[in-house]
């Protein structure tokens, strides 16, 4: 079976992924996080679901995410993480910097075209 | 700022309860993997596919594990911290090697620091004062016109009273302090009592130490420090007072004698009072007691007899206050215009001071090299100490590596060991650098070292530089065998067939070579030392020095005029005659080794030839026990005819009778009869005219002095003057009826007398500490540098007993083997000798530039064959034994073991 071809992942992207993905769908665990990317990626990244434990453990260190121990649907004690004030705040510089950046790509990449135009 | 300070927070906690992380992190994972399974068993999958699918999409739990903890914590710190705990695991295995490690390490830091330490205190220290860095040390320098127009520095000179009123006004001074020294005896014809130090100060000399107010009693005043003021008070030193006078509190009021002086004490000084710039003091006295010792207006005007240090105002500078100084000055030039002042101001350190600068210049950087030798003997040995372990534990590295450990980080993990070795000899050398400073100040005269060395304190300094050599100690010592260790052969290593690898001892032997070199250059570095005093003192013997006494005398030229001097000479010189047990006296210009007088002087022919030329009388040849060869002495009359009028010049009055040593004669007059010859000596000052009357035996050879002497008659040179004495008998009755003599003359005419033995010593006090230190030093180098090579030829013979044990059992003699390895290890030694060689003669040079003038060139034979001798037999020394144990190894049980 071939392998599909995946992105791959640039440096801090997946923080935001995280971080918009608890504004979305609020107090979630970690399982639940990597499912949701996975889906709405349609399976074009990821990852070993394992290595969002790793933009957790950064998120909550710098206090823009927070955890508690609770129960999942099925009756499992899991940890959940919820976005902080201080989250959203860096959420938006973000997003807005990703806007910015993105737009700057996509006018580059529109000049590339025209160029081998007479 | 709040997002850092969360982090902090985090970081920290996860330095805590790492513990409890770990399982609340496995706990989540659990979880995580308990979901993911039930997904795909939802999704129709077996139990223990959908586990096993779920463990594959989560990724290797051990390694997420890692990362997260990583992640959370600080995992640098983590991994240093793991090294370490592995060092110290592998020392506790193997005690012997981290105690021979750590303690040799110690040693070289400890001789590094020690040293520091002590020219920290003694050398870079200025005087402390409140300790707020503004004392300032004057050493006023004077200057003379030469006839190219330019000035040239004539050496440290004092000041006059009105140049320090002059200097007072300087703004950048909050106070200046003028002093003198007088060296009575206490109490009335109590002679038998050593001289007391009584310091005569300005009303500045408090402010300028720091001082608010003496310990009890009161200060001068401004009044009592004036010329004409009322001088007849003193103040007491604290040692003074208690020794002395035994603490007696009733003292204030009273008045006590000093030499036919009546004076009231007003006050105790503390002890802090003794320091650096003025030495130590028993009384103090204003300035203006000096009218009561003969001096009237015109001495306050012209004599140039005071020191002077003083404080600066806050803010200001040494080089503000110079340039002020300096100008000041200007307006005494006016008197003389041949001679003018420049005023250094330093803060009073040993090292800033402008007659010892120079030499201290060339010696203290080699000292500090000598010590880096040393620091670099002992990491060679701790270098190839780890170098021989790195070799026993090959297999277990390249295990390691095998199992995928990462080269860097085993790297890392090797040099993390060294730098501990280092950092624990660092500490350890702590306790060395305030033990062994004391020990070193003995060097200093017993008066000075209470203020020179006072204690030797645990500073900032000391700590940096502690810390730098304990670093640098453990890099050098480690970076070798880390990198040596990681270039092995996986395969053989673990097969266990590859024994050390050719390449190795190659390294191994390079550091001995090292050490040998490094030792040499000290050794030859000390041996200089000790050459140059062992010379001066054979130089010294030949003139009989027990019984010849040397009295210093100072004509100054503002009081003494020619006719004068020679009046005051002539009393003087009735007088010591008739001291009891003098055989000659003879007033000089210089001395042997003393005061050197090379000129040149050009012959009948025009040929210029070097000389040693010596101003002195016709007593000298007696005093020297030089006899007359030829011709005739001075006679009375032209000793006469020397004493200048004013106006009168040497040059113009010639020519002069001129007495020339035997070696002198042949030279310049080979075959010729020299009396009645003409010679002119080249002075300075322009050419004196000589005609030669006798000639005279020559002294034996004295290093860097001509042995072609030219002796004139004496008073054309003035100022400084010898007073040798020729006695029998007991020299301390003599010295004390000496002293005796210097009430009967002006104050400061006669200095201290001493036997020329104590002359010669005085000349070597400056060598002496130098010698003694780094004789220490190199003692301690050749040490270490020994264990080093025993320790090299003893690893090789014990890795190579197989291949011995073979040679043995084919028939070699045990002789033949320990002769092939001691030719194995004496190899790296003499390549060592060959390589410091030149290194000891490019020091040999630069150090033969401060013991030139003692007469020790940088060619001395004996110094390179003793040398060269000693390094040699130290090395075959530790290389016996492990040679003759490779002789004596059992073949069977070489064969059978490995």
């Amino acid at each position: 079976m071939p392998e599909p071809e995946r992105l791959e992942l640039l440096q801090g992207t997946l923080d935001l992924m995280v971080l918009q993905t608890l504004l979305a769908l609020g107090r979630l665990h970690g399982y639940g996080i990597a499912r949701r990317i996975e889906q709405v990626s349609g399976d074009a990244i990821l990852l070993n679901q394992g290595t969002i434990y790793a933009s957790l453990v950064r998120l909550e260190q710098r206090g823009w995410i927070s955890s508690e121990w609770g129960e999942s649907d099925n009756k499992r004690k899991a940890k959940f993480y919820a976005i902080s004030d201080a989250g959203r705040q860096q959420l938006a510089s973000e997003t807005h910097n990703w806007q910015r950046l993105s737009d700057v790509m996509t006018k580059l990449f529109a000049l590339e075209g025209e160029a081998p135009k007479p | 700022m709040k997002t850092a300070l969360s982090l902090l927070r985090a970081k920290w906690r996860a330095l805590t309860g790492r513990r409890r992380l770990d399982e609340e992190f496995s706990e989540e994972l659990a979880a995580h993997l308990e979901m993911l399974a039930a997904d795909f068993q939802a999704k129709g999958m077996g139990q223990a596919d959908a586990l096993r699918a779920a463990r594959l999409k989560l990724g290797f739990e051990e390694s997420l594990k890692e990362i997260n903890r990583d992640q959370r914590g600080w995992p640098l710190a983590e991994s240093i911290a793991q090294d370490v705990r592995y060092a110290l695991r592998a020392w506790r295995r193997n005690p012997m090697f981290a105690l021979g490690a750590i303690l040799t390490l110690a040693l070289g830091i400890g001789a590094n620091t020690s040293v520091f330490t002590f020219l920290n205190t003694v050398m870079f220290t200025g005087q402390g004062g409140a300790g707020d860095g503004r004392f300032a040390q004057l050493y006023p320098q004077k200057l003379e016109a030469v006839p190219n127009g330019q000035w040239v520095a004539a050496g440290d000179r004092g000041l006059s009273y009105d140049e320090f009123q002059a200097f007072q006004k300087a703004p950048s001074l909050q106070s200046l302090a003028v002093w003198s020294e007088w060296r009575p005896s206490y109490g009335d014809g109590d002679t038998a009592s050593d001289p007391t130090r009584v310091k005569l100060v300005s009303y500045g000399a408090l402010d300028v130490l720091g001082l608010k107010e003496p310990l009890r009693g009161r200060w001068f005043t401004r009044a009592e420090c004036r010329p004409g003021g009322d001088s007849s008070v003193v103040l007491v030193v604290e040692s003074t007072w208690r020794t002395l006078f035994r603490a007696d509190p009733r003292l204030l009021g009273r008045t006590l004698r000093l030499e036919g002086h009546t004076l009231t004490v007003i006050g105790i000084l503390p002890e802090s009072f003794n320091n650096r710039a003025m030495g130590r003091s028993d009384f103090v006295v204003p300035v203006s007691f000096q009218q009561q010792l003969g001096a009237d207006a015109k001495w306050y005007r012209d004599t140039q007899w005071l020191e002077a240090t003083g404080r600066l105002k806050p803010g200001a500078t040494r080089a503000q206050l110079r340039e002020e100084l300096n100008a000041l000055a200007r307006q005494f030039d006016t008197q003389n215009p041949r001679t003018s002042m420049d005023v250094l101001v330093t803060d009073g350190s040993m090292v800033e001071r402008p007659f010892l600068r120079p030499k201290l210049m060339i010696v203290l950087p080699l000292l500090q090299a000598a010590m880096g030798l040393v620091l670099l003997i002992a990491c060679s040995n701790v270098a190839s100490l780890l170098l021989s372990r790195a070799a026993v534990r090959q297999r277990e590295v390249a295990v390691r590596l095998s199992l995928g450990a990462a080269r860097g980080r085993l790297f890392r993990q090797l040099l993390t060991e060294s730098l501990l070795l280092g950092l624990c000899a660092g500490a350890l050398s702590l306790w060395f650098a305030l033990r062994i400073p004391p020990l070193l100040a003995i060097i200093i005269p017993q008066q000075q070292r209470p203020i020179l060395a006072p204690e030797f304190q645990l500073n900032l300094r000391l700590l940096g530089y502690t810390a730098a050599a304990a670093l640098l100690a453990g890099v050098v010592a480690g970076l070798a065998p880390a990198l040596e260790s990681m270039k092995l052969d996986l395969y053989s290593s673990l097969k266990g067939t590859g024994s050390v690898w050719s390449g190795k001892r190659r390294f191994r032997s390079w550091l001995v070579s090292v050490q040998v070199a490094a030792s040499l250059v000290l050794l030859l570095g000390s041996g200089l030392l000790l050459r140059t005093m062992e010379s001066v003192r054979g130089v010294g013997e030949q003139f009989q020095p027990e019984t010849l006494m040397v009295t210093e005398a100072w004509f100054r030229s503002e009081a003494y005029d020619a006719a004068r001097m020679d009046q005051v000479a002539g009393q003087l010189r009735q007088r010591i005659v008739a001291l009891p047990g003098v055989k000659a006296v003879s007033l000089t210009h210089g001395l042997p080794m003393r005061s050197p007088g090379k000129q040149t002087a050009t012959l009948p022919q025009g040929d210029r030839r070097s000389v040693e030329a010596r101003y002195t009388d016709p007593n000298y040849f007696q005093v020297f026990g030089l006899p007359l060869r030829r011709g005739r002495l001075f006679t009375a009359a032209e000793m006469q005819r020397a004493v200048l009028k004013s106006g009168e010049t040497a040059q113009g009055k010639g020519p002069w009778p001129a007495v020339i040593a035997q070696p002198a004669a042949e030279m310049f007059f080979p075959g010729q009869d020299p009396l009645g010859r003409a010679i002119t000596l080249n002075d300075p000052a322009g050419p004196i005219l000589a005609e030669v009357v006798g000639v005279v035996a020559s002294t034996g050879p004295i290093p860097n002095e001509s042995p072609f002497v030219l002796y004139l008659p004496f008073p054309l040179r003035s100022e400084r003057t010898f007073i040798l004495t020729r006695f029998e008998g007991d020299g301390r009755v003599l010295q004390r009826s000496l002293e005796d003599l210097r009430s009967e003359f002006d104050p400061g005419l006669l200095r201290g007398s001493q036997k020329l033995t104590m002359v010669y010593e005085d000349l070597l006090s400056s060598l002496k500490p130098l010698a003694g230190v780094v004789a220490a030093i190199s003692g301690l180098a050749v040490l270490l540098a020994m264990i080093g090579i025993y320790g090299v030829l003893a690893f090789a013979v014990s890795q190579r007993t197989r291949e011995l044990g073979i040679r043995l059992a084919l028939g070699a003699k045990a002789g033949e083997v320990s002769a092939l390895m001691l030719k194995t290890g004496l190899k790296p030694v003499l390549l060592g000798l060959l390589g410091g060689l030149p290194l000891g003669i490019v020091m040999v040079k630069l150090l033969a530039r401060f013991t030139q003038s003692m007469g020790m060139g940088a060619w001395d034979s004996r110094l390179y064959g003793l040398v060269l001798l000693l390094l040699l037999g130290s090395a075959g020394l530790s290389l016996l034994l492990p040679a003759l144990r490779a002789g004596r190894i059992d073949p069977l049980r070489a064969l059978r073991e490995e």
